[in-house]
């Protein structure tokens, strides 16, 4: 039981523009470098296409414009961090292109704060909660991957960030 | 009138008519042109009129027989002054003339009168002649005097000349050894400055040569540094996958749960390096870049220095190349001096002679002036 | 038939693994109906697979089991302790049946004798008062039978092209048989014509069949033959040594056929005198004799091998084509000959390796359809339907361990066709149609997918019909809105069943979820379509394990596409300028007008066309379009890999391949594609 808290409580980071996020370790597959993408025609522009993960497809989203940032380009620490997602109750793999992964991390249940419910910058029901550790000024968004990652939130967080650029403009 | 004047009478004219033209053609055409033809022609003229004389005699009384004598005898004394006159007087004329000459005077004026001219008697040729040999003594005399004394002159020109030309010749001798003396040193610098061109041209060759191996030295410096660079990436490349490999071991080590922490810290130790490294290759990135920018810019000047080496390199072979044909030539202008220098002492000499010589024209001249002096012109 | 039996000595271990697996886990959590469901599912499968591969013991042992579980099922029972211990019991006891020696022994023949009694024990406590007695005391408790068979076909049958000897064969297939072959109508050769049949047979057939499976045999050709099937004894009479010496006898004293008075009573001499343990020990020593001859056959030509190991074996070979692919990418670019000879070596042997693994896991789908066929004439005879079942594209090939898995869940679709899609001839005059209704199997390839469809011309599904029996059974709430592919789906959710009343066809209450499970487990998809008096059409669509399929590899600027060969139907190059112009997307090629796609702008692709393009025509439902490539980089052997959930609904692309250099190449499912630009 001790071990399953552990699990629980670890997280892999990544970093995203300015912001940094954190998944369940349970949820993260593993990471690989930045490769060279196929994009499958008449997919939408934040499914940046498929790669060859060892003999099999790897669907890779541009996170970034998921998250309705600017995409930009590849940096040296690019990577693409494999997610296991559950899609539609289905165990799949998604790549995610982040602009630098961060560490892992244990986080005692207690740092974890309930995320805000007003003016937060994303659909609350993405961010499973806030961490807050010593060496980081700011708050650790920690990511429900499962549902930013499966196809209706896919549609959710477009129309989102349409919103917030609607907003914006 | 008596017949016997009337007949005196006629025979006087006929005489006078024919006889004494007859004569004197006769003479005319035995003595041709000659001055002596006065002579039976005033002897002609004497005895007819004397002829004439003695037939009034004989004709006329004694009363008229008193003047008849005297008018002969003056008939005859006329003639005789005439014959003199005619014939004497230019031969002795012409004799002074001569004798004038003889003496050396050339001035005498030997007039030809037309008279004499016309006549065109063996007097006036000679005359003629005679004049016209003092006339031509006298332009030979004169030319040879001017000859002499220009020769004099000359002569005593050509001394001094020859006398100057001589001291000229020891003196320029002297100069030609001085000039050979000197000559020769500049072939021995000459000679030391090719040498020294070839041992400069052969030091520029190798130095060129070493330049191009530092070039290129230089070249492959820059490359291994690139190379290092490349590597560097490659470090920087292992250091990021080491990351990304610590990182996926850590996720691996969390989902181990307790029995993954142990291999978590030591992927966290991993990754520590992996970061270290990371800072350490940016370091020697930093520095390789920077030592390879030197070494571009060493790279870039040496490979400038190269085309400059090998330049001075040529030109020194070039000026020793000309030192060489300096030396060959200073030894052609060396060995023309020398043979200037005898010649000029042949030249010394000969011109010694030539004043002695033309010393002896001098004299020559004056002796031959004196010579002419005889003639007066 | 020996191969498939096998096969099911495979498939019944793993069943009975995962049916021990489930009931430990029962024990703790006695209310799971999940696993519950799943227990009655292996029962059934065990039950109908028994029968089907003649393991009769194991057969009629799960039948019981199988209704104390569907009992449970519906809750008229309790999971309790006894239920557990009988269970796990018999878990152990069918590991022996399917062990050929061990299923002789005395013990194992006692334990089954046991196990029976107190399974029926406990059948009997739960339906004591429903019905006293469920087991027919008549039915003979070995379940074989004895039938005489007369097969007389008329004289001209050869003019249909009937080869009566497949017929006699197919028969002697369903058993043990003693055939006669009755000679004496041959004329003199004088009067004898080679066009004509004169021969019939007569046999004696011993099986645990019904007597109408025989009959289905003859189906095609009942008309224009005389036949007589006739059940002679419920015994293995063949077995009854003197019943045999008689017919030979009889035989071979006279020429001109049994009499069937006399072959009954026979019969019923020889059952008099057989003892019931007589004819068991006869029976197993048969089932011995089966068992033996495969496993016999078996150790010579085939050994045992997991479904996991044939799938490893699968993606090796994949993973071979794709690692001979980059080899020879590689050696043709060093341009070493000797590298060159190995990989062109490499090639082959990959090649063949592809061939083998392909006939190793591929069957055409042809094998399963003749079962579909007799299913459809058997229940449309009995239901007094007129059906007419067309196949088509049985030449599909499918991996072999999906057939197994796949029979079941068809057989359940086609008799739901069967008994509710399809009227009767009365319902359908009133409805307009013809009498006869017709269910098409259509099987076909569609990109790394195969479909089977199953499409019946009948009323269709009342999609109203099945909103409110789902809120009655409670499956949605009355005011969710749903679209009409929503509400079919609910068709395949456990326990939900729109038969008005349970037909003993498509009764057992087992419904279409057994069948979303069954697809489910082959990591296939089920869909439904049905519009009313029309028909309905459902769709299975199979993933293939070993996807290797010929493609042509082309390119549209940097990404490089498979065209699956097989759809190909001809290959121009064409100036673009021409193509540019040309009216309406026709281009005429060889004076024949043909619509054409410029795929760099149906697919959104930046750039432009080259001035040479290729212009392939495939093939699109008895038509050829063409679709405009860039560049056709040659012949590639494609191993297709999912392009997985995200790009689920992107079905134009029907998978990705990894080419020799690492780089992906996308598979167009044309058939897709063109649907969806053509709807455009």
């Amino acid at each position: 039981m001790i071990e399953e808290d552990k699990i629980t409580n670890t997280f892999l980071t990544f970093r995203l523009g300015e912001e940094v996020f954190a998944a369940n370790i349970e949820k993260a597959s593993n990471i690989i470098e930045m490769t060279t993408i196929t994009k499958v025609p008449r997919s939408p522009d934040y499914m940046k296409g498929i790669i060859n993960l060892r003999g099999t497809v790897l669907p890779v989203i541009e996170t970034r414009m998921k998250f309705g940032m600017e995409a930009k380009e590849y940096t040296r620490t690019t990577v693409i961090v494999v997610f296991n997602v559950d899609i539609e109750g289905e165990k799949s793999i998604v790549g995610a292109i982040v602009d630098e992964p961060g560490k892992v991390i244990e986080i005692a249940e207690t740092d974890i704060k309930p995320p805000p419910t007003v003016g937060a910058k994303y659909k609350s029901e993405l961010i499973k909660g806030m961490i807050k550790t010593e060496d980081q000024d700011d708050f650790i968004m920690l990511l429900d991957i499962d549902k930013v990652f499966s196809m209706e939130e896919l549609l959710h967080i477009k129309e989102t960030t349409k919103e917030i650029k609607d907003k914006e403009l | 009138m008596s017949p016997e004047l009337i007949k005196l009478l006629t025979y006087l004219v006929v005489t006078m008519l024919i006889g004494l033209p007859f004569a004197l053609v006769l003479v005319r055409i035995i003595f041709k042109k000659s001055i002596l033809t006065k002579i039976p022609s005033l002897m002609l003229i004497a005895a007819y009129l004397l002829s004439i004389c003695g037939a009034m005699v004989i004709y006329f009384d004694e009363i008229h027989q008193i003047w008849i004598a005297p008018l002969g005898s003056a008939i005859l004394i006329i003639s005789i002054i005439l014959m003199k006159r005619l014939t004497v007087r230019p031969i002795q004329n012409l004799q002074s003339k001569i004798t004038e000459i003889s003496k050396g005077n050339l001035n005498v004026s030997i007039e030809v009168d037309i008279e004499e001219l016309k006549s065109n008697n063996e007097i006036s040729q000679i005359n003629i002649a005679l004049s016209e040999m003092t006339k031509n003594l006298k332009e030979i005399v004169s030319e040879i005097k001017k000859a002499s004394t220009s020769i004099n002159n000359s002569g005593r020109d050509l001394n001094a000349g020859s006398l100057q030309m001589s001291q000229l010749a020891s003196e320029q001798a002297a100069s030609a050894e001085e000039v050979s003396a000197s000559m020769e040193q500049m072939t021995a610098s000459i000679r030391q400055n090719a040498d020294n061109a070839v041992k400069a041209g052969k030091l520029a060759k190798k130095s060129a040569v070493k330049t191009e191996v530092s070039n290129k030295n230089v070249q492959k410096s820059t490359e291994a540094l690139a190379q290092i660079v490349k590597k560097i990436d490659i470090i920087n490349d292992i250091a990021f996958q080491t990351d990304i490999l610590s990182l996926n071991a850590s996720i691996e080590a969390s989902k181990a749960g307790s029995h993954g922490k142990g291999f978590n810290v030591v992927a966290r130790e991993i990754r520590k390096l992996a970061d270290k490294s990371k800072t350490a290759a940016l370091e020697i990135e930093k520095l390789s870049v920077s030592s390879m920018n030197i070494a571009d810019r060493t790279g870039r000047i040496s490979k400038q220095t190269v085309p400059d080496i090998k330049k001075t390199a040529t030109l020194v072979l070039e000026i020793s190349e000309g030192s060489l044909e300096q030396d060959a030539g200073a030894t052609q202008v060396n060995n023309a001096i020398q043979e200037l220098n005898s010649a000029t002492q042949k030249f010394a000499a000969v011109s010694e002679e030539l004043s002695v010589n033309s010393e002896e024209l001098v004299q020559l001249g004056i002796f031959l002036n004196s010579k002419m002096a005889f003639f007066k012109v | 038939m020996d191969q498939f039996q096998l096969k099911f000595i495979d498939e019944v271990t793993d069943l009975i693994n995962a049916l021990e697996s489930s009931v430990l886990a029962l024990e703790n959590r006695t209310e799971d109906q999940a696993l519950i469901n799943e227990i009655f599912r292996v029962m059934h499968s065990l039950k109908g697979g028994g029968a089907m591969f003649e393991f009769y013991q194991i057969s009629e042992f799960t039948h019981d089991l199988e209704n104390i579980y569907d009992k449970v099922r519906l809750g008229e029972k309790k999971v309790e302790r006894s239920l557990l211990d009988i269970t796990l019991d018999s878990v152990d006891h069918l590991r022996h049946l399917l062990d050929e020696e061990l299923a002789q022994s005395p013990d194992v023949l006692e334990t089954h004798k046991t196990l029976t009694k107190r399974v029926v024990a406990e059948l009997g406590e739960i339906q004591n008062t429903a019905n006293p007695s469920s087991q027919d005391n008549k039915e003979a408790p070995h379940g074989l039978k004895t039938y005489y068979l007369l097969f007389k076909p008329a004289k001209d049958i050869f003019d249909n092209g009937t080869n009566p000897l497949y017929l006699v064969d197919e028969v002697c297939e369903l058993g043990k048989t003693l055939t006669f072959a009755r000679t004496h109508d041959i004329p003199k050769l004088e009067t004898f014509n080679p066009l004509l049949c004169y021969t019939y047979w007569e046999i004696f057939i011993q099986t645990s069949l019904d007597q109408s499976e025989i009959d289905d045999i003859f189906m095609f050709v009942e008309d224009q033959c005389e036949i007589i099937n006739e059940e002679i004894a419920q015994l293995p009479l063949l077995l009854n040594e003197s019943f045999t010496n008689k017919v030979n006898k009889n035989a071979l004293e006279n020429s001109i056929q049994f009499n069937l008075e006399q072959l009954k009573k026979w019969a019923k001499e020889a059952e008099e005198n057989t003892s019931e343990t007589e004819i068991i020990a006869a029976e197993t020593t048969l089932v011995k004799e089966k068992i033996q001859k495969f496993t016999k056959e078996s150790k010579i030509a085939s050994i045992r091998v997991t479904a996991d190991k044939i799938d490893l074996y699968m993606n090796m070979v994949s993973e071979l084509v794709t690692a001979q692919a980059s080899l020879k990418l590689f050696s043709s670019k060093l341009k070493n000959t000797t590298l060159l000879e190995i990989a062109e070596n490499f090639e082959n042997i990959t090649t063949q390796m592809r061939d083998n693994a392909l006939g190793m896991s591929l069957i055409p789908i042809e094998n399963m359809t003749m079962r579909f066929r007799r299913l459809v004439r058997d229940l449309s005879q009995g239901l007094g339907k007129k059906i007419s079942f067309v196949t088509e594209g049985t030449d599909t090939e499918i991996d072999k361990t999906l057939v197994e898995g796949l029979t079941d869940p068809l057989m359940h679709i086609l008799r739901n066709s069967i008994d509710h899609g399809i009227e009767t001839v009365e319902e359908r005059k009133k409805a307009g149609k013809s009498e006869q209704g017709k269910i098409t199997l259509r099987a076909f390839y569609s990109g790394s997918n195969v479909h089977i469809e199953i499409e019946d011309d009948g009323k269709g599904i009342d999609a109203e019909k099945v909103r409110l029996k789902a809120i009655e059974k409670g499956l949605i709430s009355p005011d969710e809105k749903l679209t009409d592919k929503d509400i079919f789906a609910l068709i395949f959710r456990p326990g939900f069943s729109t038969a008005e009343k349970v037909t003993d066809v498509s009764g057992r209450g087992v419904g279409m979820d057994v069948v979303r499970r069954s697809i489910a487990d082959l990591r296939g998809e089920i869909e439904t379509e049905s519009k009313i008096n029309i028909g309905t059409k459902i769709t299975i669509k199979l993933p293939l394990t070993l996807s290797i399929i010929d493609g042509l590899l082309v390119r549209i600027s940097n990404t490089f596409y498979i065209v699956p060969l097989s759809s190909i139907a001809r290959i121009h190059e064409l100036k673009f300028s021409e193509l540019k112009t040309a009216y309406n997307n026709i281009a005429t090629i060889n004076d024949r007008q043909i619509p054409f796609y410029l795929l760099r702008e149906e697919l959104e692709i930046d750039g432009n066309y080259p001035e040479e393009v290729q212009f392939i025509l495939v093939k699109y439902r008895n038509k050829e379009i063409g679709l405009v490539f860039d560049i056709i980089e040659g012949e590639y052997q494609a191993v297709l890999k999912p392009l997985g959930k995200l790009y689920k609904d992107h079905d134009i692309i029907s998978g990705a391949s990894i080419l020799g250099d690492g780089t992906m190449a996308l598979v167009l499912d044309t058939n897709k594609i063109i649907d969806k630009f053509s709807a455009n």
